[in-house]
């Protein structure tokens, strides 16, 4: 058995084992997303750093213990880079939300990037309404697929479509994707437009988006393969 | 001569000023509402007709749901629709909840410290502890029971043009109902507490003109017709015919005449008006044409009110319904007026739809309606508290006005909802 100090306080682990066993010891999580016990431990995404005594971030779920290693898990420095690593992930996410089958409440990535401040993932990540019941599905312009998420949903819950009031996502792909599924449930782009207006009208960056939101649109009208 | 003039009145929402002067050896009181304007009636022209009940539920948020009632039932008449009476029923049960906490709010929090002679809140906890511990259990109860069936505490959003967006589960009803019916004993036990405080100043206003909404069912339901205190009863439809707007100089707010003479809404109209209605609603004696009355009643209210929503949501629950609603069909041609009793009186909401748009709306709120009656109240206070032109009691006088402006309860941001734009009105 090794002595480890996890945020000042002292755990016992066996020799070998790695710093997330530590962690689980001592009651205090941190976030994982590629860590699979036994099957897949290469520490590959990096949402696990921790700070070490001497200053060094490591992944959690890799790097073997040692007597008297001190950890930290909540300092700026491993929240700073959390959120970098978070906006790494969502940099190369395909963001298709609403055919997501992880919608509704269990998307990982929405948690983590609530937790860490990262913006860019839309309202239909955490939207209950399933297939058929989706508003966009049904032709209604419901802005959740350019919405920002985060807002625990009171709207789409209760049946009325997304008024956007959150903000919009200004992500071009994910404008592109959401044209296509406006375009293929015969949702227009003037309607989106209108409802959009309401909250957006004001935004510094409203004309911009506007003009990726109309080239979208063509994109998808135009055919064009997602 | 200036004989009063209330610069600021705390405890209400909103900004205003009351100024009583006397001119030619006549008391003339100004009513004069300093909040800014808002200009809703304008932001809604022009918007898709499912989106307007949003928009107009943000005129107010301490009485959304009445706006959002009185919105939803002015374009569905606009478009013809009809959502059934277990969809009317239901829009009633939420309304009086939210008319119960509106009260509980204005009447232990705002105006009691008045009559108890303290200054605010936090003094009147030291005075009466238990009255205000079981108001703020009452509060949040009924904002609970408002979150559970209606999706929101402020603003909510399942009540849909033409019925409901969401299926409303029998479970949630009956939890509602439950939670009401444990309020029961607290509001008899906070207003009963509470009427012990209240002791009202003589006062007789002589304008004793009021209208409500007669009542489809039982008192404080809605309805398709409005009451005056005249006898006389019209159609919301044709309200243009007997209520007439003016935007007077001095004031941000329109201000709302019947047939030309000052007229009151609120608790004490309603009372006046529709004790035909009533089940069970227990009023201690009151003189009606005392302004500061609109407080007893509106305490009374507050049982009545939650004890009706029980019953209504536990009739509810045993009826189920079919109806639920895409928000977004394909609208139509017409011209529709919706009213409500909201929690300070009668409240009108007036479209006219073309396709899917609102091509005007006009709202009228209960504070614009009651804006000349104040005026006509704080002339009397006036009158009875000076002698040979003198005020005798400066201190005094200026007390019992901002008393009797917070009697009224007037909402100001509702008031303030659209105003003079470059000089003309718009509607």
């Amino acid at each position: 058995m090794v002595r480890v100090i996890v945020n000042g306080k002292e755990v016992h682990v066996p020799e070998g084992e790695t710093i997330l066993t530590a962690l689980k010891k001592a009651g205090d999580a941190v976030p994982t997303l590629c860590f699979f016990g036994h099957m897949y431990r290469e520490a590959s995404c990096r949402m696990c750093l921790v700070e070490l005594s001497n200053g060094k971030l490591v992944p959690a779920c890799a790097y073997p213990v040692s007597d008297g290693l001190e950890v930290r898990t909540d300092t700026p420095r491993v929240r700073e880079a959390r959120r970098t690593v978070v906006e790494f992930i969502l940099s190369i996410h395909r963001i298709r939300c609403w055919s997501c089958p992880r919608k509704g409440g269990n998307c990982e990535l929405l948690k983590l990037a609530t937790a860490y401040w990262v913006e860019g993932i839309p309202m239909c990540s955490s939207c209950p309404l399933y297939g058929k019941n989706c508003l966009v599905v049904k032709g209604e312009p419901c802005l959740g697929p350019i919405t920002l998420a985060g807002c625990s949903d009171p709207c789409p819950s209760n049946g009325s479509p997304c008024i956007g009031c959150r903000g919009p996502v200004t992500r071009k792909d994910v404008l592109e994707a959401a044209a296509q599924f406006y375009v293929s449930n015969s949702v227009e782009l003037r309607d989106v437009l209108e409802v959009a207006s309401m909250f957006w009208e004001g935004l510094p960056n409203y004309d911009a988006l506007k003009a990726s939101l109309e080239d979208a649109f063509k994109k998808a009208l135009g055919g064009d393969a997602d | 001569m200036r004989l009063a003039r209330v610069e600021e009145v705390d405890r209400v929402f909103g900004h205003l000023e009351l100024e009583v002067l006397k001119d030619d050896g006549e008391v003339k009181a100004f009513f004069k509402v300093t909040h800014g304007a808002r200009f809703i009636e304008l932001t809604v022209n022009g918007r898709l007709y499912w989106e307007v009940p949003y928009i107009a539920s943000r005129i107010c948020g301490a009485c959304s749901i009445a706006h959002y009632v009185a919105s939803i039932r002015a374009v569905e008449h606009a478009l013809g629709l009809d959502a059934g009476e277990w969809v009317e029923d239901f829009r009633d049960a939420v309304n009086m909840v939210q008319i119960a906490q509106n009260h509980l709010v204005h009447l232990a929090f705002l105006a009691l410290p008045d009559y108890v002679g303290v200054q605010g809140l936090s003094d009147l906890k030291s005075r009466a502890r238990r009255l205000v511990v079981n108001s703020m259990k009452l509060n949040t109860a009924c904002l609970k029971v408002i979150r559970l069936i209606a999706g929101r505490i402020v603003n909510p959003n399942m009540l849909g043009v033409g019925g409901l967006l969401r299926r409303p589960f029998k479970g949630p009803l009956l939890k509602a109902a439950d939670y009401l019916r444990e309020c029961e004993g607290l509001a008899r036990e906070v207003v009963d507490e509470a009427l012990t405080l209240l002791k009202v100043p003589e006062l007789k206003d002589l304008a004793n003109n009021c209208v409500a909404v007669k009542p489809r069912k039982i008192y404080l339901t809605t309805g398709d017709e409005i009451l005056t205190s005249a006898g006389l009863s019209f159609k919301p439809s044709n309200y243009r015919e007997h209520l007439e707007e003016v935007q007077p100089e001095y004031s941000n707010s329109k201000a709302v005449a019947l047939n030309g003479a000052p007229v009151h809404v609120g608790a004490r109209a309603r009372y006046e008006l529709l004790r035909n209605y009533l089940r069970d609603l227990n009023v201690p004696e009151v003189d009606l044409s005392n302004p500061f009355s609109n407080l007893i009643i509106k305490a009374a209210e507050i049982p009545y009110c939650i004890t009706a929503a029980r019953e209504i949501l536990e009739d509810l629950a045993r009826r189920t319904t079919d109806t639920i609603v895409d928000p977004l069909r394909d609208g139509g041609e017409g011209e529709g007026v919706g009213v409500v009793e909201a929690p300070r009186g009668l409240l009108i909401h007036h479209y006219i739809v073309s396709g899917k748009r609102i091509m005007n709306a006009n709202i009228i709120t209960p504070t614009e309606i009651n804006a000349r009656h104040i005026e006509v109240s704080a002339k009397a206070l006036t009158e009875s508290l000076i002698s040979n032109g003198q005020p005798l009691n400066a201190g005094e006088l200026q007390r019992k006005l901002t008393m009797l402006v917070r009697a009224y309860d007037p909402c100001l941001p509702c008031a303030v909802h659209v105003s003079v734009v470059r000089g003309r009105m718009h509607a």
